[in-house]
């Protein structure tokens, strides 16, 4: 279950920051202790995980870290993106529907008019579940082979249990951003706000789901750490830059493959319905 | 050419193989689960395919540990005990909290599995604590006898004090399992006995019902000890 550095018995360099200061050490213990009160979430159901990723992600890392939980826990996760991309794409529907038209993006990239009664609004829904989640599906190997180019020998299964609980992060992130979003542009276009402006918000509105993966990233980051945490200190802060380079080289894969993906699908289901 | 149209064609029959795959193997599931697993595994098949691996690899495994039977020792006689007293009072309930049962019926036979996995990890630690060089003043002479420059005989006196302590934290490890393991079994066997006297002296059902969670929630402590109790120390924890 723990990571294992595959080159770690070639590295003898020293590290400084391997050897914490007692003070630092002590703070370090201290902080640890706060953070590791226990949340009572129950992890059976997928509210309890959602309640679990929510109150207590140490928690959610360590159960994610079991695999023989791995079966459960895989679909859970990838239910809990799922439902939370169906609410945003709803409420980017509700959105796009009720902007004026020469508010609609346009003007750097053409996206299909929305409207209830044609397929670019199934195609809205459609384009975010199934390319956000399919981009990773893409990325799987890239990241694998990531993984073992870092020197953290993860299994395929461990990669996609890491991956899936981020997306389940950014998207209970995105599901909690979306109503402040939603308010802020309702109020545009009651107050009749600037064309031009709502276009810009309408355009940041479509990439939300790009801003709530910097906490998928960053529970990616903690994730791969905490799978090297069983290492010793002076090794694991040697392959320190090299689990930030693979946290780093996941994101900008996903990041690259994932707009590409919903646009196509996207522009593709609303020509085609 | 248009090469969309065949690639999606492929892509959508490798993932109803999938989905039937994994509808195959998902009879420990509830309807629902086993229904949200096969609509996501036709568009998302990459996803579980290394789950139906590694399960295939699991249930190879876990034949191969059933057919080994376990040594007798006091660990396997405890778990016997009990997981015989737990048969008994369960079966004994005459449809008294048929509900729970029913819903608990995956994690109480998770707990027998849980128990014997977990005596198997100490009988591990113990094979492997029973090693010589696994002795705390053993194996510490492997690299003794050459001509070592100061600073590298420091680090080499270093390493082999943390090694001792390595190997110190893995007997704690050790012996916390092994109470735990004896703690979740003297629990079970109480909450039996409760079960017991619950049924006897006319409690409601919902009392019963109630104790049957709580056997099944037993193997959630057991899976609480993870490596993360004792983490290994390394040269530089030891300054």
């Amino acid at each position: 279950m723990n990571a294992k550095l595959i080159a770690d018995v070639y590295d003898t360099g020293s590290c400084p920051a391997a050897a914490p200061s007692a003070g630092e050490r002590e703070e370090a213990l201290s902080a640890e202790a706060v953070d590791h009160i226990p949340a009572e979430a129950d992890d059976q159901s997928t509210l309890g995980l959602v309640e679990l990723l929510l109150k207590d992600p140490k928690g959610a890392d360590r159960l994610n870290r079991q695999e023989e939980r791995q079966g459960l826990l895989i679909p859970r996760f990838l239910a809990i993106a799922l439902c939370s991309y169906v609410l945003f794409s709803v409420a980017m529907i509700v959105i796009l529907s009720a902007a004026a038209p020469e508010a609609q993006p346009h003007r750097f990239l053409f996206i299909p008019r929305v409207q209830w009664s044609n397929g670019a609004a199934f195609g809205l829904v459609a384009a975010y579940n199934f390319g956000l989640v399919a981009a990773t599906c893409l990325c799987l190997p890239s990241f694998y082979f990531f993984a073992l180019l870092a020197g953290v020998r993860m299994s395929m299964l461990q990669v996609v249990g890491q991956v899936l609980r981020c997306k389940a992060s950014s998207a209970l992130v995105l599901v909690g951003i979306l109503p402040i979003y939603v308010a802020a542009v309702l109020g545009m276009v009651v107050f009749r706000a600037p064309a031009s402006l709502q276009e810009i918000v309408l355009y940041l509105g479509l990439l939300l789901p790009f801003i709530a993966g910097l906490e998928g990233v960053r529970s990616i980051y903690r994730g791969v750490m905490g799978m090297a945490e069983t290492l010793p200190a002076e090794r694991r802060c040697r392959r320190e830059c090299f689990l930030r380079r693979l946290t780093f080289s996941w994101a900008a894969v996903y990041t690259v493959v994932s707009p590409v993906l919903i646009y196509r699908v996207w522009e593709f289901l609303a020509g085609a319905l | 050419m248009n090469i969309i149209g065949p690639t999606v064609l492929i892509y959508l029959l490798i993932g109803m193989g999938v989905a039937v795959a994994f509808y195959v193997s998902a009879s420990g599931r509830t309807p629902l689960q086993r229904g949200f697993g096969v609509a996501t595994a036709v568009p998302f098949w990459p996803l579980y395919i290394p789950l139906l691996l590694t399960r295939g690899m699991e249930s190879q495994a876990a034949q191969s540990l059933r057919t080994a039977p376990a040594p007798a020792d006091e660990m396997t006689t405890a778990i016997n005990q009990v997981d015989a007293e737990l048969e008994a009072a369960l079966g004994s309930l005459d449809g008294w909290a048929e509900d729970v049962l029913a819903r608990e019926k995956d994690r109480i036979h998770e707990l027998r599995s849980a128990w014997t996995a977990q005596s198997e990890r100490i009988r591990d630690m113990d094979r492997l604590l029973a090693l010589p060089e696994y002795q705390i003043n053993g194996g510490g002479q492997a690299v003794a006898g050459a001509e070592l420059s100061p600073a590298a005989a420091e680090r080499l006196q270093r390493s082999q004090q943390v090694r001792r302590q390595n190997i110190e934290r893995l007997r704690r490890v050790r012996q916390r399992a092994f109470e735990d393991l004896m703690g979740t079994l003297a629990w079970v066997r109480e909450l039996v006995s409760m079960i017991h006297l619950a049924k006897f002296t006319g409690a409601p059902a919902s009392r019963a019902e109630e104790l049957v969670a709580q056997i099944a929630a037993a193997v959630e402590g057991l899976s609480e000890l993870t490596w993360q109790d004792e983490s290994p120390a390394g040269v530089g924890d030891s300054t």
